[in-house]
């Protein structure tokens, strides 16, 4: 109602003032947020609690299966056969067999792997130490780890393979890649799966924080009345829930962080010990601090569409002047 | 400032609350709408402020026809019009000074200017001690006060109260009534609802009577 002179020479002073109210307006959004948040903690941690456990059983499954996937990755390097040659076969005859066999066109190169190298190996292994003083003799063969020429598929790998076993000092041929093809079908189905759960969970993510800020929205029924009749528009009315829904999820994400890495703590030594006893590859890792900051923002961007998705249906229906809404002249 | 033009209203129920009202309010004018509870007051006050909309004839305010303003709007347009109720609507979990403030904070005014404005109007009802209180503790009439308080803050053009003196006895009325002549006089177009004859008889304002949704 106030008219002022608005000269071209007031527009940087306009424009300034203009941002600053809408600072103004989200600081007290915010802080509106944060006092409601205050009011009703139990309920607000509750639900946090709950959206913490739904964010980290995907994000879990998605640790594992990342560490799944790293260890076909360092298998996948050495797609070889492993030539374990028969017992009378002598080191000079295993080398030449070697050489021969790294001739042929569908093979790159040839590990010569001496039975003394194959116990040393072996050795490292927890636990076999006590197994092998028994024996009075080295029970390995004499290996050939034979790689392929290039990359190969699985088919032309199981041909060569074939074709190596009818060699007369092989005793028997094991192609590493049949574990692998399987491995990989597994880590694609728990892929699927994770994406799924993942899918459901964030729904449910939505629902819980959607559902805690309408408990807010009933309970600050009046004020929302109050304040539509003096002027508040729908982004006024709006702020603060969609500030408590994101910081809900914020919350969330923060509690589920907390969770995996309580987790990995307590399963940590149990992995760690069962790689190393298998030879496989590095322990799990965490998230990044850019994944973290991704499950953060996916955790805070939940909360707040379940909240606008609330607060966009409760708001048509806090309108002054319809059934049921007792507040006006 | 505020004109009816053969306006009528009726409820999606099928209540016909008002029919063919006409009548003016020039800016700066007080006046009183009286009539039996169910007369169709409410109704007629509710318009102005769009809590309902006519739904026939036309409703101007400072010469614009606001009967079919959209619905963004109508926050912008409500932020010139001071409202005061029976029941005075004012918020329990926040002190004084914050229910007065309400509608400056609403409109986005810096905090220095919404204190300078909130404590003149605290003082222009009587209550500048009272601005850390909680209104729970004030007395009826120092909640309707309050509520005037938050109503004028916004300095608005046109002040509506909705049986502002419903629950006073006749000394406190009189002084409210009095508080509305005083705003009044600085320009305020101002239009109270009220069944209380015998307060407003001594009063020199137009009043306008209704009965069963139309003027008499």
């Amino acid at each position: 109602m106030t008219g002022g002179k608005r000269g071209p020479r007031r527009h940087g002073g306009r424009l300034r003032a203009r941002l600053e109210g809408w600072l103004r307006q989200h600081r007290r959004g915010l802080l509106d947020s944060l006092a409601k948040i205050r009011a009703a903690l139990p309920a607000h941690l509750m639900s946090a609690a709950v959206l913490s456990i739904a964010l980290a059983l995907p994000a879990g499954l998605f640790l594992v299966v990342e560490a799944g996937q790293r260890l076909l990755g360092d298998w996948d390097g050495p797609q070889r056969i492993s030539l374990y040659l028969t017992d009378d076969t002598t080191p000079a005859d295993a080398r030449a067999l070697a050489a021969e066999i790294g001739q042929r066109s569908a093979v790159g190169r040839v590990e010569y792997v001496s039975r003394e190298q194959a116990l040393a190996e072996f050795r490292q292994h927890a636990g076999v130490e006590e197994a092998l003083a028994v024996l009075e003799t080295n029970p390995l063969p004499i290996t050939l780890l034979v790689h392929p020429q290039g990359r190969t598929d699985g088919e032309r790998l199981t041909a060569l393979r074939d074709e190596l076993a009818g060699l007369a000092a092989v005793d028997s041929a094991q192609l590493d890649m049949a574990w692998v093809e399987r491995w990989a079908a597994i880590m694609a189905a728990l892929e699927r799966t994770i994406a799924v759960i993942a899918l459901l969970l964030a729904l449910a993510v939505v629902f819980v924080s959607g559902n805690t800020i309408r408990l807010e929205i009933e309970n600050r029924r009046e004020e929302i009345l109050v304040t539509r009749l003096i002027g508040a528009t729908d982004a006024y009315v709006r702020r603060p829930f969609l500030y408590s829904g994101a910081l809900l999820g914020l919350a969330g994400g923060l509690g589920a962080l907390l969770l995996l890495a309580l987790a990995a703590l307590a399963t940590g030594p149990a992995i760690d010990h069962l790689l190393e006893t298998y030879h496989l590859g590095p322990p799990p890792r965490f998230f990044s601090a850019g994944e973290s900051l991704a499950l953060l923002a996916t955790a805070t961007l939940l909360g707040w569409l379940g909240t606008w998705l609330t607060v966009q249906h409760h708001l048509v229906r806090l309108e002054p002047g319809r059934a049921g809404n007792s507040a006006g002249p | 400032m505020i004109e009816f033009d053969r306006v009528s209203k009726r409820y999606p129920s099928g209540l016909q609350a008002l029919r063919g009202i006409s009548f003016g309010l020039g800016r700066g004018q007080l006046a009183f709408l009286t009539g039996h509870s169910g007369a169709g007051k409410s109704t007629l006050l509710k318009l102005i402020p769009l809590i309902e909309r006519p739904s026939g004839g036309r409703l101007l305010i400072d010469g614009t026809d606001v009967g079919g303003l959209p619905a963004a709007r109508v926050p912008f347009y409500r932020r010139r019009i001071g409202l005061i109720f029976q029941d005075h609507n004012l918020l329990f979990d926040r002190p004084v000074f914050d229910n007065v403030a309400l509608p400056l904070e609403i409109a986005g005014h810096p905090p220095l200017e919404i204190g300078r404005r909130v404590r003149a109007a605290l003082d222009k009802v009587g209550l500048l001690d009272k601005e850390r209180a909680n209104p729970i503790a004030l007395s009826t009439g120092e909640r309707q006060r309050v509520g005037i308080a938050r109503a004028v803050v916004n300095r608005p053009a046109i002040l509506l109260a909705d049986e502002p003196t419903g629950n006073l006895d006749p000394d406190l009325s009189r002084e409210i009534m009095t508080l509305f002549e005083q705003f009044n006089q600085i320009g305020v177009t101002t239009l109270i609802a009220t069944h209380d004859v015998s307060l407003i008889g001594d009063m020199d304002h137009p009043c306008i009577r209704l009965e069963g949704g139309e003027l008499r």
